[in-house]
């Protein structure tokens, strides 16, 4: 039987790690407060990330720490203290972009190497190079197609990550300074001010054989990626790693994300085979997360005009979380921290861990003190009706109407 | 100090030769990002060269994904690279391969990241001495080459004038409105999102290019550059009049007096990083530094208050727990911090509590100013 390969998920802070990890994510990656490409996210601390690993491990999962801004010199001399404390912390590698980091890890720890996709690592030369310089794994930059992966996989023998779902970078990463000179802020050390997704006028009238002047347009803008229906080609590229984007993103995402890969990657490997209605549901599930249109990009063949997001920068949002389970009380109540409105009378979803959703009907709702709520108000925590099957930590949601 | 200049017609070479540039760059289109010219003229312009004892750098910083570079090398097979003096690469991959496929030597441009001795030093030392030069970033300040120039083997080149490249895609973002994908097309973009306007766009063979509206120039800057120890400097006029501008560039740089070049040239001008760069300087402001968690004697976080009554706090930390008569801290997300000595809590189901633990929620009075999301430390 073919090995399956890691789901590996995104974990923003210390909330979404244990949502990834309890929904089934082989792996998760998380950033400190500094080093890494987000700078605007919570990140972790020091001692969350103690915990985040003591409790992913505990679940049989990997941690991997992003460092992989393209660093300066002044931030590469503190490396070496941070890199004791993950060694500390039982951290299952790192994942790194610069040549410079890289050989700062190799000097100041056995850290295993895995490169960022910032390195855009694109052919089966470029990861000799890597593999040279002592990097277990490459994540492949996301232009790259699965026979591509394949064959760098086969010829390097290195370890190979892509990517499966999210956001996407439209410049091939780490090429991409529009906020370094327009912002003052150094995208590829986290400060990325997603010019990409602005709306640009542009003037054709120097273009000859064009038909149009002027045109408003979003045309830097990239669709998101997924690749669910694509699950039996990466079994067979052998890909050792399916990675999601999205640190910023919320626990909703971190949690149907790691559900669904999850799903699709065990039945590929148990079943052997793909034919199944289970991918219209799993499908189903990824639209109710915020998203933009979909496209498999370069996945199968290099990504063209169809891959542009040509509209406003606006997720599609078909559901919403309302609340997160905080405490499962058998056959009396949940206690759920609130994150949007609900009512008494509505009818919610749960997001199990595993298996099919499972809805609740809210008969009631009770504050802090005991009294009946009308409406919820986000950052409170409420009672409602015990509900079969729920875990804490579960994700309750509502379908949005328009 | 020694000038390099891309080139793309014998002309320009001759020229070149006539204002004492000591190196031009030839760029095939099959190689280069913004190479507009075929094989056999770059070779043939590796002969000019020749003709005229100037040195010969094939540009090959063209990034590609493995069938294009499988299809690339298929069309270099015949390919007589030692008609070059030099290659000049940018991908790893090509860097890779040009180290055990060719005898040239070997120019590594490293003008996108690099931005630490260490990892300038590493490329280097990959090469085994088959390196003649590095380009280096644009957004490396002077006291920062300064150091690099002390302690690297090799010289280093920077981008004296040119456009500054600030993206680019292998997708062509510029075929739906009806440009033939197949032609080099350059329009320019406008955004109400961003105070900057004039962004030119290029689409070609490789994918879509933007740059910045204001080209780097540095030669007001020529004595700090000569002091920081930069060998080269790069003259990229590949996107202007090369016989308007270089013999005007060549005579300021003599008579340092740029104030007429200035106002000829095509574009607005501005001297980059090479002063001071500051782009992490606004990283502080993108997060509310309250809300990051301080790891000493951290508890927990408030989840819910009812003003005057009650609060909900999670505890999030395996490292303490929390009992009664404990002084805790609570410091809200604007900055507040108020002291209280636990003397009574429950949990969810009202029952009372001597001590709770990672995960737990539990009830206690509110403590007044405290708002939901404070967080909560030992004192
Ligand atoms: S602006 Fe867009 S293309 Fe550029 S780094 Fe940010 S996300 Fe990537």
């Amino acid at each position: 039987m073919r090995t399956a390969p890691e789901v590996l998920a995104p974990a923003g802070n210390l909330e979404k790690l244990k949502v990834a990890v309890l929904y089934g994510a082989d792996a998760v990656y998380l950033g400190g407060q500094k080093f890494g490409l987000r700078m605007a996210s919570e990140n972790f601390s020091y001692d969350e990330i103690l915990e985040g690993v003591a409790f992913a491990h505990e679940h049989g999962s990997k941690v991997f720490v992003v460092l992989n801004g393209f660093l300066h010199d002044k931030d590469l001399d503190e490396i070496p203290e941070f890199l004791e404390l993950l060694e500390v912390a039982k951290v299952d590698a790192v994942i790194v972009s610069d040549l410079g980091v890289i050989s700062t890890v190799k000097k100041h720890s056995n850290l295993e190497i895995h490169l960022s996709t910032q390195a855009s690592c694109l052919n089966v030369e470029a990861a000799k190079f890597w593999k040279d310089q002592g990097v277990k794994r490459v994540v492949l930059g996301r232009e790259v197609s699965l026979t591509e992966a394949k064959k760098i996989k086969k010829e390097t023998g290195i370890e190979v990550e892509m990517f499966i779902h999210g956001s996407m970078c439209m410049a091939y990463s780490g090429n991409c300074v529009i906020s370094n000179y327009t912002q003052g802020r150094d995208s590829n050390r986290g400060g990325c001010a997603h010019s990409c997704r602005f709306g640009y006028e542009m003037d054709f009238s120097s273009v000859d054989e064009s038909k149009i002047q002027k045109i408003q347009s979003y045309f830097m803008s990239s669709k998101d990626l997924e690749g669910i229906r694509l699950i039996p080609e990466f079994f067979e590229a052998g890909i050792d790693s399916l990675k999601v984007e999205g640190r910023m993103k919320s626990p909703h995402y971190a949690g149907t994300i790691s559900k669904v890969y999850r799903e699709a990657v065990d039945f590929f490997h148990l079943e052997g085979h793909y034919n199944t209605e289970k991918i219209f549901e799993w499908e189903k599930e990824l639209r109710k997360i915020s998203h933009r249109d979909y496209t498999s990009a370069s996945l199968i063949s290099p990504a063209d005009e169809s891959s542009i997001y040509d509209e406003r920068e606006n997720e599609i949002k078909d559901y919403q979380v309302v609340g997160v389970m905080q405490e499962v009380v058998q056959n009396e109540f949940c206690l759920v921290e609130v994150r949007a409105a609900f009512f008494p009378g509505d009818t919610l979803e749960v997001l199990p861990y595993k298996g099919s959703v499972k809805t609740g009907d809210i008969s009631f709702i009770s504050d802090m003190l005991g009294r009946n709520v009308e409406k919820t108000k986000p950052g409170t925590l409420v009672k409602i009706p015990w509900i079969e099957g729920v875990d804490k930590l579960n994700l309750i949601r509502r379908k949005i109407t328009s | 100090m020694k000038f390099s200049l891309p080139v793309k017609s014998r002309e320009e070479i001759k020229l070149a030769k006539e204002y004492g540039i000591s190196e031009v760059i030839i760029s095939p289109s099959l190689l280069s990002r913004f190479g507009t010219i075929d094989l056999n003229n770059a070779l043939f312009l590796a002969d000019v060269c020749k003709e005229y004892e100037i040195i010969s750098v094939l540009e090959w910083d063209a990034l590609f994904t493995n069938d294009s570079f499988e299809k690339v090398l298929k069309g270099l097979s015949d390919f007589n690279f030692s008609n070059f003096d030099e290659i000049r690469v940018q991908d790893p991959g090509v860097y890779h391969w040009c180290l055990s496929h060719t005898k040239n030597k070997i120019q590594l441009n490293l003008e996108t990241g690099n931005h630490n001795l260490e990892c300038i030093s590493s490329w280097i030392s990959y090469s085994n001495d088959r390196l003649s030069k590095v380009v280096l970033s644009h957004e490396i300040p002077k006291d920062k080459i300064t150091t690099y120039t002390s302690f690297l083997n090799i010289p280093v080149e920077l981008m004296g004038v040119g456009r500054i490249l600030l993206f680019y895609t292998p997708r062509r973002l510029l075929t739906s409105y009806h440009v033939n994908p197949e032609k080099q097309v350059e329009v320019e973009a406008s955004s109400e999102e961003t105070p900057h306007s004039g962004f030119k766009v290029l689409q070609n063979y490789h994918g879509t290019f933007m740059f910045n509206p204001k080209d780097q120039f540095l030669l007001d800057q020529m004595d700090d550059i000569r002091d920081s120890g930069v060998h080269w400097l790069r003259l990229d006029l590949r996107f202007h009049q090369l016989s308007e501008l270089l013999p005007k560039i060549m005579s300021s740089v003599k008579t340092r007096e740029t104030k007429s070049l200035k106002e000829e040239w095509p574009t607005k001008l501005f001297a980059g990083f090479f002063r001071v760069n500051k782009t992490d300087i606004l990283f502080k402001k993108l997060k509310n530094k309250v809300l990051v968690r301080d790891d000493e004697k951290y508890l927990g976080v408030v989840l819910d208050v009812i003003k005057k009554e009650k609060m909900g706090i999670r505890l999030n930390t395996s490292k303490y727990k929390l009992s009664l008569g404990d002084s805790i801290e609570l410091r809200t997300p604007e900055g507040k911090v108020k002291n209280y000595k636990v003397d009574e809590m429950t949990n969810s189901q009202g029952e009372l509590v001597q001590s709770a633990n990672s995960g737990d929620i539990i009830f206690m009075k509110h403590v007044g100013g405290v708002s939901i999301r404070s967080a909560v430390y030992l004192s």
